[in-house]
Formats: C-alpha cells, sequence, structure tokens
C-alpha cells in the first residue's frame, strides 16, 4: 500500500490525523477507569473522606463527550482518505490501461483486469478506511491502559501483559499462512471471474456446443474451486484467532490468582486488585478483536500488491502531440514484431507516400493486421522503426496519432448509447449536417429510420440491438466522420449485404480521395488501383508492386489471384463434387 | 436461441418448442461468422464440441477441417493457448477451429452463417474443402451474402423485411427478375469493385 501512495503521490495527512484522532479517543477511553480509580480509593480508604459524586460524574461525561468528538472526527477523516485513495487509484488505473501498449492488455486474462480494477481497488479502500484504523485503535486502546496503570502497581501491569507474547507467536504463525491461503482464495475469485465473463460472451457458442447448464464444468469447476478456498481461508481464520484471543485471555485467569494470593498476603491493596480484576476484564477485548484484522490484511496485502503490479507495468512512450501535417512519407525500416513466442513480422520495410493508397494482401495471419496494429502504436514495434514524415511513432503521443487515423476494423466496438453519441465519438464536434452526411454515406440512413427513436435509440452493449452490416456500417459512417488524414480498411466491406456493399465502397472512394489510405483485403479485386501492393506472407514482404507488375511477375499474388477466380465459381456441394470444384 | 411469438417451427413434424434446448441443439452443429475461443488449449477448444471425444478424434477432426497444419505449426502445438490471453489467431484459422468442432461433433442438420466469409484464397480453398466434406449426407441451411456460394443450393429462400419474398433454384429467381435477380446484378458489379477507381469502371 506504501508503493501505491508514494507512486500516486497521494498525501497521507489526512491519515495521521485521524489516526491521532483515535488515538485520543482510545486514552479517553482508558481514562473512566481513573476516574473509577479515584472512586474506589475514596470509598475503601479507612479515613473515608468526603466524596463528591458531582466531581465524578462530570470527569466522567466529559471523558464520554470527548471521545465521542474523537471518534467522528477520526472516522470522518480516515473515510474521507480511504475513498480519496480510491477513487485516486481507479483513476490512475484507468489512465495507465489506456497507456499501456494492446499486448501488455490482451496478455493478461480480461477477467484478472476487471478484479484488479474492482475488487482489488474496494479490499484497499476497506484496508484503509475500516482495517488500519481499527488495528490502530485495537493496539493503542490496551496501550493506554498499560501506561496509566504503570504508575498504580508496574509488576501488575507485568502480569496483565505476560499472556502476549505466547498469543503473538500464534497469530505470527497464523499470518503466514493466511498469506499463502489468502493469495490462493484472491487467484481462484480472479479465475471465477473470468470464467464468468468467458461464459456471458461466449454464451452462444456454449448453447450450440450444448455445453450450457451443469454439463458447463468450465465455470462449475472454477466456481467450486472458489468455494473450497474461500472455505479453507475462512474456517483457518476462526481457529486461529480464537486460539489467539484465548491464550490472550488467560491474562484475567493469572490477575485472579496472582493477584488474590497477593491480596491475601497483604502485598496488594484491595482497590488495586479491584481495579486489575475490572481491567482486566476491559482490557483484552480490543487486544482479542485485533486477530481477525491482521489475518485480513495479510489478504488485502494481495490486492494492493496486485494493483501495484499493474500500475507498474511499462506504459508507451512518446509526448509529441504536433502531428507532422505535410508527413510525405510513412516509412516502416526493419520492422520486426512477436506475440509472444509467435513471431509475426519479421525485419520489414516499406515507405508509403502521402495521398497514396497501400494495400496489404497475403495469407491470413501473415502479419496484414498487425502492420496497421504497429502504425497506430496499438501495440509498439520491438526492433526496427515506423516513422511519419521521419518523426517516430515512438515519440508521438499514441493519442495524437489515433486523432489522425479513421479506421474501420474487422469488429467495430459500439458504446451503449445512442447512435448520435457512438457517432460523435469520431469527431465531438462535428454539426448535425456533417453527421447526416457521414450516415448517407455510409448508407445507415435507412436502419436508423427504422429504430423506434431514430438516432436517438440507445443500440445496446456494442450494438446488440443492430446486425452486424449495420454495425459495419455505424463504424464506416464514424470513419467518415473522423475524416483524418490517414484512412485505415482492414477488411471494411466484408460482412456487408450486395447491395450495401457497393454503395459503401463508393462512399470509400470518395473519402479516400487525397489520404494516406491502408487497405486491408482478401478480395482482390479491391485492390486493383493501389499506388502499391505489399503481398505479406509470413511476417515479410514476399513481392511489391502495382497490380499489373505482380501479375506479369506470375509469383504468389498472381498465384492468389487465379486461385480467387477459381473459387468464385465455387458453390457450396457436397464431398463429392468437391474435389472437381476445388480443382 | 429464441422462440417464436407465433407460428410454429417444426422439425420432422415436432413443434421446436416441445423439444427441450438439450436435445435440439444434440442434433445441430453451428459454424458462424465469428467463433468464440475459450480461454484454453488448441485441444479444448475443439474438444468443447464434445467433451468425451479422445486426442485422436479431436486431431482426426482437425485434419479434416484443414485445421490441423496450423496449429501444429503454432508455439505449443495443440497445447498452446488460445482465446482471451492466448496467442491471437486469424479469422480464417478461427473459422476452422469452428468446422472442426462441427466435425467432431458430427450432428445430423449444419447451419453455416456467412462461414464462407473473405479470407485468403489459400485458405478459402481450405475451408471450402473443409466444408464440403463435413455437408456430405447433412441437412444443410447457409446463410450467405455471397450468393455464388450458394447458387447450386436444392431450395434458395429470399428474405425482405423479415418475410419471405422469393423462393425457389437459382436459375428460376434469376429468370425471375425480382429481388434476388437484383441482388445478383449489384454482386456481379461489386465483384468489380476497386478502391481508387475512376468512376466510369464502376458501372
Amino acid at each position: 500500500m506504501h508503493n501505491i501512495t508514494a507512486r500516486l503521490n497521494i498525501s497521507n495527512a489526512k491519515f495521521i490525523r485521524s489516526t491521532l484522532y483515535a488515538v485520543g479517543e482510545a486514552f479517553l477511553n482508558g481514562a473512566p477507569l481513573g476516574v473509577i480509580y479515584a472512586v474506589l480509593i475514596t470509598l475503601l480508604s479507612p479515613s473515608a473522606p468526603s466524596f463528591n459524586v458531582t466531581i465524578a460524574i462530570i470527569m466522567l461525561l466529559a471523558c464520554f463527550t470527548v471521545q465521542a468528538f474523537c471518534s467522528i472526527r477520526s472516522h470522518k477523516l480516515v473515510c474521507e482518505y480511504a475513498f480519496e485513495l480510491g477513487s485516486r487509484i481507479r483513476i490512475a488505473l484507468g489512465e495507465h490501461l489506456r497507456k499501456l501498449p494492446l499486448g501488455t492488455i490482451f496478455s493478461r486474462d480480461s477477467g484478472h483486469n476487471v478484479e484488479t480494477l474492482l475488487l482489488d481497488v474496494t479490499n484497499v479502500e476497506l484496508t484503509a478506511s475500516h482495517i488500519y484504523n481499527k488495528i490502530l485503535s485495537c493496539i493503542a486502546v490496551p496501550a493506554m491502559i498499560a501506561v496509566i496503570l504503570l504508575f498504580i502497581n508496574p509488576f501488575m501491569v507485568l502480569l496483565l501483559l505476560s499472556t502476549l507474547p505466547p498469543a503473538l507467536i500464534f497469530l505470527y504463525l497464523s499470518h503466514k499462512k493466511m498469506d499463502i491461503l489468502g493469495g490462493r482464495m484472491l487467484t481462484a475469485r480472479k479465475d471465477s471471474t473470468a470464467r464468468i465473463i468467458e461464459y456471458i460472451h461466449g454464451i452462444q457458442t456454449f448453447k450450440t456446443l450444448n455445453i450450457t447448464g451443469r454439463a458447463f464444468s468450465r465455470l462449475t469447476n472454477t466456481l467450486q474451486h472458489l468455494t473450497s478456498n474461500s472455505i479453507r481461508f475462512e474456517s483457518f481464520i476462526w481457529p486461529v484467532t480464537e486460539l489467539y484471543a484465548f491464550t490472550a485471555s488467560l491474562g484475567i485467569v493469572c490477575i485472579l490468582y496472582v493477584g488474590g494470593t497477593h491480596f491475601i498476603e497483604g502485598s496488594l491493596p484491595l482497590f488495586q486488585f479491584l481495579l486489575f480484576m475490572l481491567v482486566a476484564l476491559r482490557f483484552y477485548i480490543p487486544i482479542n478483536s485485533v486477530g481477525p484484522y491482521i489475518s485480513t490484511l495479510s489478504y488485502l496485502k494481495h490486492s494492493a500488491d496486485n494493483i501495484d503490479a499493474l500500475l507498474s507495468s511499462t506504459e508507451q512512450t512518446g509526448s509529441i502531440t504536433s502531428f507532422p501535417q505535410d508527413f510525405e512519407s510513412i516509412a516502416f525500416r526493419n520492422v520486426s514484431f512477436a506475440h509472444g513466442s509467435k513471431q509475426i513480422l519479421r525485419d520489414l520495410s516499406f515507405t508509403a507516400g502521402q495521398g497514396t493508397v497501400t494495400a496489404l494482401v497475403g495469407p491470413s495471419g501473415a502479419g496484414k493486421t498487425t502492420i496497421a496494429n504497429l502504425l497506430i502504436r496499438f501495440w509498439d514495434r520491438q526492433s526496427g522503426t515506423i516513422t511519419i514524415g521521419g518523426t517516430d511513432t515512438q515519440t508521438l503521443s499514441p493519442d495524437t496519432i489515433l486523432q489522425n487515423v479513421s479506421l474501420v476494423m474487422q469488429d467495430a466496438y459500439l458504446f451503449n448509447d445512442t447512435v448520435l453519441e457512438n457517432l460523435k465519438m469520431a469527431r465531438e464536434t462535428a454539426t448535425e449536417s456533417e453527421i447526416m452526411q457521414a450516415v448517407e454515406a455510409a448508407r445507415c440512413k435507412d436502419f436508423i429510420d427504422r429504430l423506434p427513436r431514430g438516432i436517438h435509440t440507445c443500440i445496446g452493449e456494442n450494438g446488440a440491438l443492430l446486425s452486424g452490416g449495420e454495425r459495419k456500417r455505424l463504424s464506416i459512417a464514424r470513419a467518415i466522420l473522423r475524416d483524418a488524414p490517414i484512412l485505415i480498411l482492414d477488411e471494411a466491406t466484408a460482412a456487408l449485404d450486395t447491395e450495401n456493399e457497393r454503395l459503401v465502397q463508393q462512399a470509400f472512394s470518395a473519402v479516400g480521395k487525397g489520404k494516406t489510405v491502408f487497405i486491408i483485403a482478401h478480395r482482390l479485386s479491391t485492390v486493383r488501383n493501389a499506388d502499391q501492393i505489399l503481398f505479406i506472407e509470413q511476417g515479410q514482404i514476399a513481392e511489391q508492386g502495382t497490380f499489373s507488375e505482380l501479375l506479369k511477375l506470375n509469383g504468389r499474388f498472381a498465384h492468389f489471384w487465379n486461385l480467387q477466380h477459381a473459387i468464385s465459381q465455387w458453390k457450396l456441394r457436397r464431398s463429392n463434387d468437391c474435389e472437381a470444384s476445388a480443382a | 436461441m429464441q422462440d417464436v411469438w407465433s407460428g410454429s417451427i417444426s422439425l420432422g413434424g415436432d413443434d421446436l418448442r416441445d423439444l427441450n434446448q438439450e436435445q435440439l441443439f444434440e442434433h445441430i452443429a453451428f459454424v458462424f461468422q465469428d467463433t468464440f475461443l475459450l480461454s484454453d488449449s488448441a485441444m479444448a477448444n475443439i474438444r468443447a464440441a464434445r467433451p468425451d471425444a479422445s486426442d485422436a478424434e479431436v486431431i482426426h477432426a482437425a485434419t479434416m477441417a484443414k485445421a490441423h497444419e496450423f496449429i501444429a505449426s503454432l508455439p505449443q502445438g495443440y497445447a498452446t493457448p488460445l482465446g482471451d490471453g492466448g496467442v491471437p489467431l486469424s479469422g480464417g484459422e478461427r473459422q476452422r477451429i469452428a468446422i472442426a468442432r462441427a466435425f467432431l461433433k458430427d450432428a445430423p442438420i449444419v447451419i453455416l452463417d456467412e462461414a464462407t466469409a473473405y479470407t485468403d484464397p489459400e485458405n478459402e480453398v481450405a475451408i471450402q474443402q473443409a466444408l464440403s466434406t463435413l455437408l456430405a449426407r447433412k441437412t444443410v441451411i447457409v446463410i450467405a451474402h455471397r450468393l455464388s456460394t450458394i447458387t447450386e443450393a436444392d431450395k434458395i429462400i429470399v428474405f425482405d423485411n423479415g418475410s419471405v419474398a422469393e423462393t425457389g433454384k437459382h436459375d428460376s429467381l434469376v429468370a425471375n427478375g425480382g429481388l434476388y435477380s437484383r441482388l445478383w446484378a449489384a454482386q456481379q458489379a461489386s465483384d468489380q469493385w476497386g478502391f481508387n477507381m475512376p468512376e466510369e469502371q464502376h458501372a
């Protein structure tokens, strides 16, 4: 936790003030004992002086009032501190995630990211607001009482404290075990969250594979694992903390036996014996309740570690926010990229002039989409350089690059908001007529008009209310509206029906004018007029040139072109005809 | 996935609503446009279609689906983690995992929803060959935008705004001059489209 507060530069002032109030509260908690002691002395003294009840009552009332005040202040301050801490951590995590390369995010199970953002932060909040404070006051109250009693009878105080060392040994031993069990429980929780997210996302697939319900062992197994880990964790806490509390409470027996003996022997005055009996009953209540708090702390520490680990993952570099307007060319020089142990791009170089169309074609999985992802810094290249107008993209802020790119990807993500808000996301300042133009160009008008509330209809999570083609067209409208100098189309018109596909293609030709365009396409006729075609195979450029140059070369591209022609004659048939149609 | 509000859908005379969903899905294999992958090994991803299948049966299904070669070339072969947090696959590769699942399931009814969406030509040949093998002796429902893939279908149903506009075989539908023939003509034209092409070439 200290790592987090230091990293986020969060002031502990409120926490320290809250702690001081908590200590004050603890002191006043012990103070009534002093009053009672005074009363006892007065009552039991043989000379029996006059006893002033009023003063004792006023002192007690004063103690209670100031104690209540301290308690309120302490809680208010610690809650302010804890929830400020929580919100600062959440914002910091959000900001940090945004600045991470996608590779770092995707390499973590999304369930784990969700749990760090939700459960781990809540745990840290809880630690700061309820656990630390409780532990401190649980220690402060007995400490105060012990200090006060030291002036009365040091021997009896030693007696009172004598059972603590053995009790603390139990607590220390349990702490280590709890650390392990708590870590396991937290991991089990993350796994089950990951499985629940997977279950919801994949429900259609799971239904069709007939593995929903009880048959879905992936989910039920992780949930059972969580159940058994939680039971082991909780069932370990209580016996151990009870053992700790039992050992500590043996002090009462010590006071009764030793104090009693001394009293009978006459070496301990009656009022002191009575006082220590009274105190002993009170003394161990906070000491006993600190056990579960300290055990819980060992588990909550894992949450703080998880947050710290996520916050310490390396952010993307780049601070230049002015995008080169006349960049002349975009250049890849000896770029390599691997996803884990899977090498995707190898030593790849090419140049794309400003205002030209570059097509990326080649086998599925060859690295075409990765090239686009590296250009816009969704991922960062591992070696080589990518420059826009001579400026290394690593020095440009990732936000700046994205502001200057219109993107139509294979999968478009839509937000659970209205059609209008989803469109405005592309350009906050777009006017109504600009939006309508984009809507018309992307052939969205018909389906938007059919929606119950038109452009103001909420479209559900990731556009659940829309069909695949409609989602695609909406994402195309976004790209048109964005009107950025670089346009990337990744299989942009796949999944559209025939009529709309043709109209959207025309819209693209219109928006693409004067832009630097990258097209990733499998249908090779689409890229016939590109200024250059790069045939990507196994992460390298196998062939490069214009359409006619590549056909003349009669290599891989020509092979694909011919194959595609043959396929367009292909029809879905029974296997007995298959050899003929594939040949 | 959803029940009808009015009218009925029957399978061999039995109303679908009288069948329980698990019985129904036991007899249907689906290949969708998007394939959902579990965050688990390639082996487990295919085996999801039939949890009691042996490793050899999974590998056989992958081979039939033309998926064996690319799975074998992954960093850890069939043990390579896929899905959330795993090695990313291309669209064509994911599709072949779906086809491998359908092979493993071996259900009498197969539903293909845009299963031949664009991928590179070599992949497409592989997918088409895989599908052709899968479809032998099955009842097949194909949902397609690319009309060229369905010209040989026993029956084509053309939908417009949620109702059936036309039914028939490819040749008679083209000859009819209705919605299907318009779609067919538009597709022939869009197949010729190229980015940045001078306007006159569009026609």
